[in-house]
């Protein structure tokens, strides 16, 4: 991302710029978000194309409803929970089909990302992401909203629809598990 | 790396214990930045995803984007095979579908390959059928498709998967390469991606709808060049012997064929013809007494499961009509 410059934070100003219908606002809020949403949709329904299509419902109804958005409330939080009712919709849908018809396809899930899912940089970061799918569902989406996509606990709350407080918890329980096993590693690598 | 994303988060540090604690999780989180997930798309999948986005977002895209190939000709199919058995009454969809699936299993296996088939999904029940290249189609209660049973050379070859339709469907189609092509009595949906529910009955002269959930398709009319191009949360019709499709509108893709969940949909429409849907879909008689009343238009939309008595309610109430039931079905006035 931009390094140093920016410590200022952009999206108050886009999402005005957005509530006044300007569409190149949009624009930006889509480069400065993509990435991450297609990632966070693909951590609920694996296929690629799917999770893409999700993405762009999400922007289509965030420019459909710009003139409902409160330049107070974070934008960003709002794409990221619109991405994941819409998952949870289509998961809970391809539910449903299951029970009318047993032997129709393989049970839709929530699914670990799976290695080929996230960049298998270093042999740390495999083991990073081999622990972090360990962790419990809340956890583990609390920890990479946080982490990777930069959300303050205020906007994780509103994606995850609990209490700020329940995702510092989240995040607290979570990092212990992982310290516990980074740090057990590296005992190891000095031996 | 973004400078922000690389500190622990003040909260979690303000709730551990002492600084040593927070140095060690600080490491930690440090070291998190090496699991980072890479950048799920390219640039090329970007401009792509943006171009739907912005298609749909600006009112260049509510405008028809025409398209001058021709589709290919469908070969003329011979003639229909109906399949037919008792209805069940009310809904007891597990025993419907597995009914229906050993139905379509008996046909598969008696059925030469390459010929055509016709599945019609009886009153009152929604069929799911799996095509032979993997594609999913559910069926609305008194809707039939046709297609050909043969996995290779299906359609005709090179050519591609063609499937004729009447009533409503929702196709899931699995992309392999080849174009998939729905044929209605007025139109020809091309689909270019995966997810999309069509509705044509020639008997209604309602034309051919369609809405995309997922993915691209082309919608166009039969034997003319006119077509429209659909995106994920669009819409359009033909209309009964138009030239041309409608203006593609958005349309929330949770409310796409809603019928799949036992909901039920009319969205402006002549009561006749939301009656005649009704009929379909409960298996029922249903009589319009005063006949100045069934061309009125009438929109309805249940998302899930509902009963045929509270939609007649519910049109009671908003037209201020009357309706009663009686041993042979029911009767609005």
């Amino acid at each position: 991302m931009n390094s140093g410059l920016a410590e200022h934070d952009p999206f108050p100003d886009w999402t005005r710029r957005l509530a006044a219908s300007e569409h190149s606002a949009l624009q930006l809020i889509f480069d400065a978000t993509h990435d991450g949403l297609v990632w966070y949709a693909r951590r609920m329904i694996v296929d690629e194309s799917m999770s893409k299509d999700l993405v762009q419902v999400a922007f289509i109804r965030l420019w459909n409803h710009r003139e409902e958005l409160d330049p107070e409330r974070p934008v960003r939080a709002w794409l990221y929970r619109t991405v994941r009712n819409l998952a949870l919709t289509r998961l809970r849908d391809e539910r449903t089909q299951e029970r009318h018809l047993s032997d129709w396809d393989d049970p839709p899930q929530w699914r670990d990302p799976g290695p080929e899912a996230l960049l298998e940089e270093s042999e740390l970061g495999e083991s990073l992401q081999r622990w972090i799918a360990q962790l419990p569902e809340r956890q583990r989406e609390a920890l990479m909203l946080s982490r990777f996509e930069g959300l303050s606990h205020e906007e994780i709350a509103s994606v995850m629809g609990v209490a700020p407080r329940t995702v510092n918890n989240h995040l607290v329980r979570g990092l212990r598990f992982l310290r516990e096993r980074f740090e057990a590693k590296q005992r190891q690598e000095l031996m | 790396m973004n400078d922000k994303r690389s500190r622990l988060p003040a909260e979690v540090a303000a709730d551990l214990p002492d600084d040593i604690e927070r140095d060690r999780l600080s490491a930690l989180w440090s070291a998190l930045g090496a699991a980072a997930p890479r950048a799920t798309s390219g640039a090329e999948d970007r401009a792509a995803m943006w171009a739907t986005i912005a298609s749909a977002t600006t009112s260049g895209g509510r405008e028809a984007r025409v398209i001058t190939t021709l589709p290919p000709v469908l070969p003329t199919p011979p003639s229909v095979i109906v399949m037919s058995r008792a209805r069940p009454r009310g809904r007891r969809w597990p025993v419907a579908f597995g009914l229906a699936a050993s139905l379509l299993l008996a046909v598969g296996l008696v059925a030469r390959p390459g010929a055509w088939e016709d599945v019609r999904a009886p009153r009152a029940e929604v069929t799911r059928i799996k095509l032979p290249d993997g594609s999913t189609v559910e069926l609305d209660a008194g809707s039939s498709l046709r297609f050909r049973r043969a996995f290779r050379g299906w359609g005709g070859g090179s050519r591609g998967r063609e499937v004729v339709l009447q009533g409503s469907a929702f196709f899931s189609v699995k992309p392999d390469g080849r174009p998939f092509e729905v044929r209605t009595y007025n139109a020809t949906v091309r689909v270019l991606g995966t997810s999309f529910s069509v509705d044509a009955r020639a008997a209604d002269s309602g034309g051919t709808s369609v809405e995309v959930t997922q993915g691209r398709v082309r919608l166009q009319v039969a034997d003319r060049p006119s077509a429209v191009v659909l995106s994920v949360g669009e819409r359009s019709r033909v209309p009964h012997a138009a030239r041309a499709p409608l203006a593609a509108s958005a349309v929330s893709i949770d409310r796409v064929a809603p019928w799949r969940t036992g909901g039920f949909v009319a969205l402006d429409e002549p009561l006749a013809r939301v009656v005649r849907a009704l009929e379909r879909r409960f298996d029922a008689t249903i009589a319009i007494a005063d006949t100045s009343v069934a061309s009125r238009r009438v929109s309805l939309y249940y998302p899930a499961s509902v009963s045929l008595e509270r939609i007649l309610s519910d049109l009671a109430t908003t037209q201020a009509l009357r309706w009663e039931r009686r041993v042979n079905g029911y009767v609005i006035q």
